[in-house]
């Protein structure tokens, strides 16, 4: 193979790698805000009430969360996972759910939390 | 000439400036390994058909060429410099073509380096290799050796000697490793005739190797010791071309200017020593690169030429460039008892001195400015001359008063120009002298100094250039202190000769004594 | 033959550095601010300001001056970051990635620039501000119309309320400082931001690679003298271009870094400034328009930082005016700049009047 044709490939190659670089940095950089809803949710078939006693784990300072409240976290990345600690008004016992979402280059998310609590296949929710 | 080939062949080569035809039909062969003379007056044509042989752009910017150069039987024509030093021609320029802020090994370089591989030239090209300087460092100090010269590869160009210079250029000839012709414009003119022997011995080595060699010079001895073949031009023609062995100085020097000249020396005329102690020079010491003048002592004459001769580098055009200010100068220099003020051009300039610089295209002249401003400007200057009042208050040089003086001048000195209005730049080297010389005349000095008046100039003008400055010395009563290489030409026209060495006088003698005699002074015995 | 080295020569060959020494001697004291404050500040400004300056570099090696150019690539870096805060990047992979956005940006307004240069041969500085000055034009075209309109900007809170072009400010809350403080070592109290000055140092050392390579070497050449390199076959215009692309992405990635250290953008000012700050940065570390080495980098940034942080503070103390030591920082900083230039203008035409003084002479 002639030098010429040597470097001119490998300079290609080496854009084409800047390129996908760039891409794959934009994958692992980007936040998105995941909004968060603590009301009722109604999927396919079943109606799910809100949750009591919620704490979401996020990537930033953990929150509480009354029935009816919607807040936004930010999440950095291709996925992140979200922990929802529930502790029963009643019996004190406490569960904790962990969801990983993958969120690709979309920005928003609206979630449900009952319906991810609830293992609804599809917690997005439309406004 | 044996060779089946020539190494070069031009054929039916003819060039027209302008409407003005300056080569005519030149046919012109060179042998391998065959050193070839080139002589002519300036303006014969010489850089002219040297610019062709390398497709300098100013040939086709001035409509081309007619006629065929072949290299090793095949055609060629060049249509830039690049080309031709890629098929293996090699010029020597009569100006530097240096960096003066890069070493003797990175001029010797430039644009050739020896590099090494690194790992970037992959993505950005072979200029990312690296430079080796120490393979480089090597082969300078090889090729310096083979000049038989001492020159420090990391001594910067601007801090050498002018002959160093010229080294430094032909060391850069020699070492392409292909090189087929070599072209030296010159290459003696700046030498002392040491470095010159040595620089001949070098050329005759190339040839042995092969190479064949251009040789133009002045110097004709020079041309008639090392040429095989000597080729002379006149007024675009060719006019002879001739084996060395058939030909002497005077026919060839007859054959440049088309008649028959006499012998070169002047009659001394009895000197007019008016003054002893006209001007005296004193411990001068001068801070001139490569011409550095230590402690000398010096007293001239009134109305006499004196002429300072030595080895180039021992300080001869330190002492001139000293006085007039141009370099740091310490020490006293006084003048009809009136002591002048040092490191002080302008104060030189009112005291009465004039200067012809060695250095004529840096210093002695406005290369872009017209004839009759380089010859009026020193006298507005220094003397508010040429110059008219408009209602009292503005001064306006007097366009009409340098015109004339321009013409008288240009008829005088025969300087070869379309009229006052061209600029100096468009004069070859000995018109340009010539401008230099009016322009110290229009000022009529009491002391005048003549550095180096002659160099790289024809014979017909440095006849020129010589018997104004005599004519000067005897009419007006002009003290001349001229410096320059060739003793001969001190010898001359001098009526005494101070032999300069290691920056101090060695002596000084009357020009009439025995070419020994100076040769033993410059040699410092 | 060598020069030899007196203790005369260096005072004077480092005169403007020393100026500013002394007047930050006095200043200092004056000032009443702390050592350690100061310390600390100038470490966060070097960090900041030293990749800009040091864009300047390979120009002046290259004989074309100060490169008044430079915003060029500081624009080119601005139009990376708000393209990367546009969708909604954060962290080290956002600078990445300003970066990528930035480079051929800049390497093609670099062309432009030299190639415009290569046409005003000898006034390559004003030319060059002048570029400077209608490319933020094109500049503003693009931020202020096309984006929004033509280039798609999702996040609405950079843009203008009309819908179009973007917003005079912003915040840069997930790359603030983020190059900084990734690798840092806490020394007395004092972030030092390793990773930066990494990154800085590479870039110094890419720079002194550059001048032993065939083309660093050109280009010394080309900035000695352009008629001999011409001569040698030294392609001087591409070596010219070359220069001026290289310090435009340098400035580019200044641009970035210094952005990241603020945390803020200045839509339509941060870059406008760049230009002025960091020539007067090199001049006040000594380097001319036709010498400059990394060393007057950073005494440069040093010393110029220094005065912007202490003579406010020395003026209100000395005259109770704060704005008195502010005027006079401005009055010698800029000063500076004029100075360097008309020296610079005096040396180019040194031969010529030399010529006329020595030979000729003497003008009344």
């Amino acid at each position: 193979m002639n030098v010429k044709l040597r470097r001119n490939l490998l300079r290609v190659a080496l854009c084409l790698i800047a390129v996908a670089g760039g891409f794959l940095l934009s994958f692992i950089g980007m936040y998105h805000s995941i909004i968060l809803d603590n009301s009722e949710f109604s999927g396919a078939g079943a109606v799910l009430p809100p949750l009591e006693g919620l704490r979401v784990v996020s990537e930033a300072e953990p929150v509480e969360m009354s029935p009816g409240d919607r807040i936004l976290v930010s999440a950095k990345g291709p996925s992140t996972t979200l922990v929802f600690e529930i502790t029963s008004p009643e019996t004190q016992q406490s569960r904790e759910i962990s969801y990983t979402l993958h969120m690709g280059f979309k920005k928003q998310f609206f979630l449900s939390v009952p319906a991810i609590v609830g293992g609804e296949k599809d917690p997005f929710f439309v406004e | 000439m044996t060779n089946e080939k020539p190494l070069l062949s031009m054929k039916g080569i003819q060039k027209d400036f302008l409407g003005n035809r300056v080569l005519e039909d030149i046919n012109l062969d060179l042998a391998q390994g065959e050193i070839l003379g080139l002589v002519g007056e300036n303006g014969a044509g010489k850089t002219t058909l040297m610019n062709i042989l390398f497709g300098m752009p100013v040939i086709q910017q001035t409509g081309g060429y007619k006629g065929t150069i072949a290299l090793d039987g095949e055609e060629v024509r060049f249509s830039n410099p690049n080309a031709a030093l890629m098929a293996g021609i090699g010029m020597v320029h009569q100006e530097f073509f240096l960096i003066p802020d890069f070493s003797a090994t990175e001029n010797i370089f430039l644009n050739r380096e020896v590099t090494r591989y690194s790992l970037l030239v992959e993505i950005f090209g072979d200029r990312l290799r690296t430079l080796d300087k120490a393979a480089m460092n090597e082969r300078v100090v090889q090729v310096i050796k083979e000049l038989g010269v001492n020159i420090n590869p990391d001594t910067l160009v601007s801090e050498m000697p002018v002959s160093y210079k010229q080294f430094t250029e032909i060391a850069r000839e020699i070492d392409r490793a292909k090189i087929k012709i070599l072209v030296v414009d010159e290459p003696t003119a700046v030498l002392t005739e040491t470095e010159a022997e040595a620089l001949l011995a070098v050329l005759k080595r190339l040839a042995a190797k092969g190479v064949g060699i251009i040789f133009i010079s002045h110097r004709l001895h020079e041309i008639l010791n090392i040429c095989d073949r000597i080729v002379v031009l006149r007024d675009g023609k060719l006019i002879k071309d001739i084996s060395s062995g058939q030909s002497d100085v005077k026919s060839i020097a007859s054959w440049m200017v088309g008649h028959e000249i006499g012998d070169f020396a002047f009659h001394h005329t009895e000197n007019h020593r008016k003054t002893e102690n006209f001007l005296s020079i004193d411990h001068l010491k001068v801070l001139m690169p490569g011409e550095a003048v230590k402690d000398l002592c010096l007293q001239v004459h009134e109305g006499e030429i004196l002429g300072i001769g030595g080895l180039a580098g021992q300080g001869k055009l330190g002492i001139a460039n000293g006085i007039m200010g141009l370099f740091p100068a310490e020490g006293s220099v006084t003048l009809k008892g009136k002591s002048l003020k040092l490191n002080s051009p302008l104060d030189a300039f009112r005291a009465g001195m004039a200067f012809i610089s060695e250095d004529r295209r840096g210093i002695g002249l406005l290369l872009t400015q017209s004839i009759g401003l380089n010859i009026a400007f020193p006298l507005m200057q220094v003397k508010g001359g040429l110059l008219k009042k408009i209602a009292g208050l503005f001064t306006w040089e007097d366009k009409k008063k340098i015109r004339e003086i321009t013409s008288s001048y240009i008829e005088r000195l025969d300087i070869k120009c379309t009229g006052p209005d061209q600029s100096v730049m468009e004069l070859s080297g000995g018109n340009q002298q010539k401008v230099c010389v009016a322009k110290v005349l229009a000022l009529s000095p009491q002391i005048l100094f003549a550095s180096e008046p002659t160099r790289g100039i024809d014979i017909g003008a440095k006849h020129l250039v010589l018997s104004v400055l005599r004519e000067i010395n005897e009419k007006e009563g002009t003290t001349i202190i001229m410096t320059s290489s060739e003793l001969g030409e001190l010898r001359s026209i001098c009526d005494r000769i101070a032999i300069v060495n290691e920056g101090k006088i060695a002596g000084i003698l009357p020009a009439e004594a025995p070419v020994e005699d100076f040769g033993l002074l410059m040699l410092g015995e | 033959m060598k020069p030899k080295y007196s203790l005369k020569g260096a005072l004077i060959s480092n005169l403007v550095p020393i100026v500013f020494l002394m007047f930050a001697a006095f200043a200092v004291p004056m000032s009443g601010l702390s050592i350690p404050y100061l310390l600390h500040e100038m470490i966060s400004r070097l960090a900041r300001d030293s990749l800009l300056v040091l864009s300047l570099v390979i120009p002046v090696l290259a004989g074309m001056g100060l490169n008044f150019g430079m915003v060029l690539g500081a624009m080119a870096g601005q139009i990376g970051m708000v393209l990367v805060v546009d969708w909604g990047l954060g962290g080290m992979p956002a600078l990445l990635v300003a970066a990528l956005l930035g480079t051929p940006i800049s390497i093609g307004l670099g062309y432009f620039c030299g190639y415009i240069l290569n046409l005003a041969k000898g006034r390559e500085m004003v030319t060059s501000y002048i570029i400077g000055f209608f490319m933020n034009g094109a500049y503003q075209f693009l931020l202020l119309y096309c984006m929004g309109s033509i280039i798609p900007i999702t996040n609405p809170e950079l843009l203008l309320s009309r819908g179009y072009g973007i917003r005079n400010s912003m915040d840069l809350p997930n790359i603030r400082q983020v190059l900084d403080r990734l690798v840092s070592v806490e020394v007395f109290g004092m972030d030092i931001p390793i990773l930066t000055f990494a990154v800085i140092a590479v870039f110094c050392l890419l720079i002194v690679w550059f001048k032993t390579t065939k083309i660093g070497q050109d280009m010394r050449a080309v900035g000695r003298n352009r008629a001999v390199a011409n001569g040698a076959g030294i392609p001087v215009e591409k070596t010219r271009i070359l220069a001026i692309i290289i310090s435009t992405l340098i400035a580019c990635y200044g641009q970035i870094v210094s952005l990241q250290n603020l945390g803020t953008i200045n839509t339509y000012n941060s870059h406008e400034q760049v230009g002025i700050f960091s020539i007067a940065a090199l001049l006040v570390g000594g380097a001319t328009a036709e010498n400059a080495s990394i060393a007057n980098v950073f005494v440069g940034v040093f010393l110029f930082h220094l005065m912007f942080v202490v003579s406010p503070m020395a003026g209100k103390n000395l005259i109770g005016d704060a704005q008195l030591g502010e005027y006079f920082r401005v009055f010698v900083s800029y000063g500076i700049i004029a100075v360097s230039l008309l020296l610079h203008a005096w040396k180019k035409r040194h031969e010529m009047l030399e010529r006329r003084l020595l030979e000729n002479d003497g003008k009344e």
